[in-house]
């Protein structure tokens, strides 16, 4: 610093005591800050005891329960520790605030309005000033110092903590968990349970017990659901449920028609269909097509995983039935067995389950109903794929059809309405190439008969010669200066010149 | 005298000056604070000012008033669509001797003086515009093998106008950047139509006296240049600068969307040099975040580039320096 110059007084000093003060008040605003960020976590955090005293409960009605407090200390646990975590978490954040000197300094510049004046000068001060402004700022700065000391930071208002409308819900789930742990905790556990014995029991002798006539006084009776399932779920072993499954089996062949019975009405179809039909590929589908009309035919109770609302759900299951009837029709399918008809049915279930995306099952309905129709509509199935429509860049498509009848009909070219065949959608290229023609030149020839016309004759003379001057010639546009100039110039050079040939020496002499 | 009342006696000084400058340019210019104001802290700041405005607000007279109130050597130039570089920067020509003679002498243009007003400067062709680049950047110019310094204070204030755009050439982006200021001169009020009809249409001649001179003015501009800049204002400076650029992290999505170009470091010079000019007419001696937000529209508003995004959106420039200055704060602020 300089000779003259000296730190005013006291500006240090009421630096740091800006500091300090700055240093409390940004404390007490992460704390704010803090408080209501944790706040908003409270309700989340007031589900942790009340689910873990869940989960413990119901482990513990397994064997040994993992929640070790009563309902009494649960409850106290339960309301306690949110708060203790939204305190926890504050105090965490506070402590972990490191507040920078500037930053202080800048609180107070900023709300009393000092335009950096404080932070200016303790930078200068803290780096030693180094030029004449710096000093003057650092005295212009120590007033301001002084006065911020003794002035109190006008409040800056920040949000109070607000509990979420949303996360209200929260609360009263927390505190339906609780009850819920709390019930839990008063159920004895599954190991004493007279049921949970039973079920260790072997399947056999699960039977032999609903068999045996129990005595109401020494046995509770089984419940309904229990037996029934453990009956279901048994292995086939004795002859009884052989022969009732023989019967179910039964009933399914007949219910999916591919028994017997169904492989001579097959016969008899086919041989209708080879009556009726010529050619080869249309006597499957006629097949299909009149045991269709003739057999109405129950759906086969397969699990279906699709929406049961799906109004498209029999319409997609007839061809597949269809297929079971020309088992015996069909060229190709004609050698079938009722077994494999099953086979292939079963399959076909399979298939159906699996099938989840709805595009397939689209896509297998559009190509079974064209083969259900093809017997009632035997010309459709030379039929073509429809015409593409979209055009090259030539203007033409590039599908060839033998459709195409020339005249707008099923053909390559544009056929478009409206606006959308005055724009144009797709690049066309230019075909014309060179000019165009101008047309055909029309000439006509009149016939018409010349006309004598009078003319005057002029006689020639002589003229003579030019004897007079041919007047003023502009000279090029150069003022008297400038052509003095030149000829100064051209002087010079011819006298330069000629001195040059005077001072060569004559090698003839 | 301690060091600190020397830098006080200076500041008083430019003040001063600064104030009386100010006045005898309000003799003629009537309203226009902002305007009048930023014309003088640019040619305090050492820099240049490109006026913009539709015709018959005044460009030429508060120039040509400052002119007057300066005292400095000033030329005007007319720039027209058919003028060479030649015309404004001088050529050889042919002179005549005393004796009689004639001989090749260099003849200076208008460009080489100290107040410059080139009037309706988008008028020139690009190629003349760019016989600026050079005076204004370098403070010389060269003519074939002749350089010639020009003598400080060099300031070129020029005028354009923004509404004709028939037989116009808008302004390279090079010299853009030339220009400290780029102040939009607006409509009077109605209450200063009174004064400008009395000042214009009435008997009395209004007499501007100078007050000052280029040597005054040189110091002037040394004063300037010691203002002292604080750590937090230089920072504040920069990012302010660098949040205009499309590509950085700190432009606000704005910039990043609508601007093809940001300013370049001439804009930090910028805001600097005239920063501390504010600072000394608040009365401080080191500059303040407040001093470059006071600054920040003028200096960065010709230097940002809109694309196509912000022509079709019909953002300006102006809002886009807006937007970087509520998305950038200073450095150690406190949200308050």
């Amino acid at each position: 610093m300089a000779e003259h110059d000296t730190e005013p007084a006291g500006i240090g000093a009421d630096l740091e005591g800006i500091v300090s003060r700055g240093r409390q008040r940004l404390r007490a605003w992460a704390a704010k800050e803090a408080l209501a960020k944790a706040v908003i976590h409270l309700f989340p955090a007031a589900l942790v005891v009340p689910c873990l005293a869940l989960v413990g409960n119901l482990v513990g009605l397994a064997g040994t329960s993992l929640w070790p407090l009563a309902a009494v200390p649960t409850v106290v646990l339960a309301i306690v520790a949110p708060l203790v975590i939204v305190a926890v978490y504050t105090l965490v954040v506070v402590l972990r605030e490191k507040t920078d000197r500037r930053v202080c300094l800048a609180l107070f510049d900023t709300l009393l309005g000092y335009k950096g004046r404080l932070q200016a000068a303790d930078e200068f001060l803290s780096r030693g000033p180094a030029g004449p402004f710096e000093y003057a700022a650092v005295e212009d700065a120590a007033p301001f110092a002084r006065q911020a000391l003794d002035t109190e930071l006008p409040a800056v208002r920040t949000p109070p903590p607000v509990l979420r409308p949303q996360r209200w819900p929260l609360g009263v789930v927390s505190v339906l968990v609780l009850a819920g742990a709390l019930l839990v905790s008063e159920i004895p556990p599954i190991a004493d349970n007279p049921l949970v014995a039973l079920a260790d029991e072997s399947p056999a002798r699960l039977v032999s017990m609903v068999e045996t006539p129990v005595h109401e006084d020494t046995e509770p009776p089984l419940p309904k659901e229990f037996s029934r399932h453990s009956l279901d779920s048994r292995p086939h072993s004795s002859p009884g449920e052989a022969e009732s499954e023989g019967d179910s089996e039964r009933a399914a062949r007949s219910r999916s028609g591919t028994g017997d019975a169904r492989s001579s009405t097959a016969k008899s179809s086919k041989a209708a269909s080879l009556a009726q039909q010529a050619g080869k590929a249309a006597a499957g589908a006629s097949g299909e097509g009149s045991s269709k009309k003739e057999t109405p035919r129950e759906r086969p109770d397969k699990p279906r995983r699709e929406n049961k609302s799906r109004p498209d759900e029999t319409k997609e299951e007839k061809p597949e039935a269809s297929m079971g009837v020309s088992g015996g029709t069909g060229r190709s399918s004609g050698s079938r067995t009722s077994a494999s008809d099953q086979a292939a049915a079963d399959d076909k279930a399979r298939n159906d389950e699996d099938e989840g995306d709805a595009t397939d099952d689209a896509e297998e309905e559009e190509d079974e109903e064209q083969k259900a129709g093809s017997a009632s509509k035997p010309m459709l199935n030379n039929r073509k794929a429809a015409v593409d429509r979209s055009l090259s860049p030539s203007g033409l498509s590039d599908q060839e059809n033998e459709q195409a009848n020339g005249r707008g009909g099923p053909s390559g070219l544009k056929k478009t309405r409206g606006v959308a065949a005055m724009l144009l959608g797709v690049p066309m290229p230019d075909h014309l190439r060179g000019k165009s023609n101008p047309g055909r030149i029309k000439v006509e020839r009149e016939r018409a008969d010349p006309e004598p016309k009078t003319s005057l004759a002029a006689d020639a003379d002589d003229r003579g010669s030019r004897q007079a001057s041919i007047g003023y010639l502009p000279h090029p546009a150069l003022a008297p200066w400038m052509q003095e100039t030149v000829r100064d110039y051209f002087l010079a050079e011819r006298a330069r010149d000629l001195a040059k040939l005077d001072s060569t020496p004559n090698t003839t002499d | 005298m301690t060091t600190a009342d020397e830098a006080r006696e200076r500041a008083a000084e430019f003040k001063a000056v600064f104030a009386q400058v100010k006045t005898e340019v309000g003799k003629m210019m009537v309203g226009q604070e902002d305007v009048v104001d930023g014309v003088l802290t640019a040619m305090m700041a050492g820099g240049h000012v490109l006026l913009e405005g539709v015709p018959g607000l005044g460009k030429t007279l508060l120039v040509r008033s400052l002119s007057e109130a300066v005292s400095l050597a000033f030329s005007r130039i007319q720039f027209t669509p058919d003028m060479m570089p030649a015309d404004i920067q001088g050529t050889m020509v042919l002179t005549e001797t005393a004796g009689g003679g004639h001989e090749l002498t260099f003849q200076q243009g208008p460009l080489i003086a100290n107040l410059i007003l080139a009037d309706e400067i988008n008028r020139a062709t690009p190629k003349t515009q760019s016989a600026l680049l050079e005076a204004m950047q370098e403070k010389q110019v060269t003519v074939g093998r002749r350089t010639i310094k020009l003598e400080e204070p060099y300031c070129v204030m020029a005028t354009q106008n923004p509404v004709e755009q028939e037989g116009t050439y808008p302004l390279p982006e090079a010299q853009l950047d030339r220009f400290l200021f780029k102040l939009i001169v607006g409509y009077p009020m109605e209450s200063e139509y009174h004064a400008i009809l009395d000042r214009t249409t009435g008997a009395d001649e209004v007499d501007i006296r100078p007050v000052t001179g280029g040597e005054e003015i040189r110091n002037l501009r040394n004063t300037v240049r010691a203002v002292a800049e604080p750590e937090a204002a230089r920072t504040f400076a920069i990012r302010l600068v660098v949040a205009t650029q499309p590509d950085s992290d700190l432009a606000p999505s704005s910039v990043a969307e609508c601007a093809s170009l940001g300013s370049s470091p001439r804009g930090v010079q910028g805001l600097i040099l005239a920063s501390k000019v504010q600072a000394l007419l608040d009365d401080r001696f080191a500059v303040s975040a407040d001093d470059i937000r006071a600054v920040a529209l003028p200096v960065l508003r010709h230097r940002i580039l809109l694309n196509f995004r912000a022509q079709a959106n019909n953002i300006s420039s102006d809002e886009l320096v807006e937007d970087v200055l509520k998305s950038v704060r200073p450095p150690h602020a406190v949200a308050a």
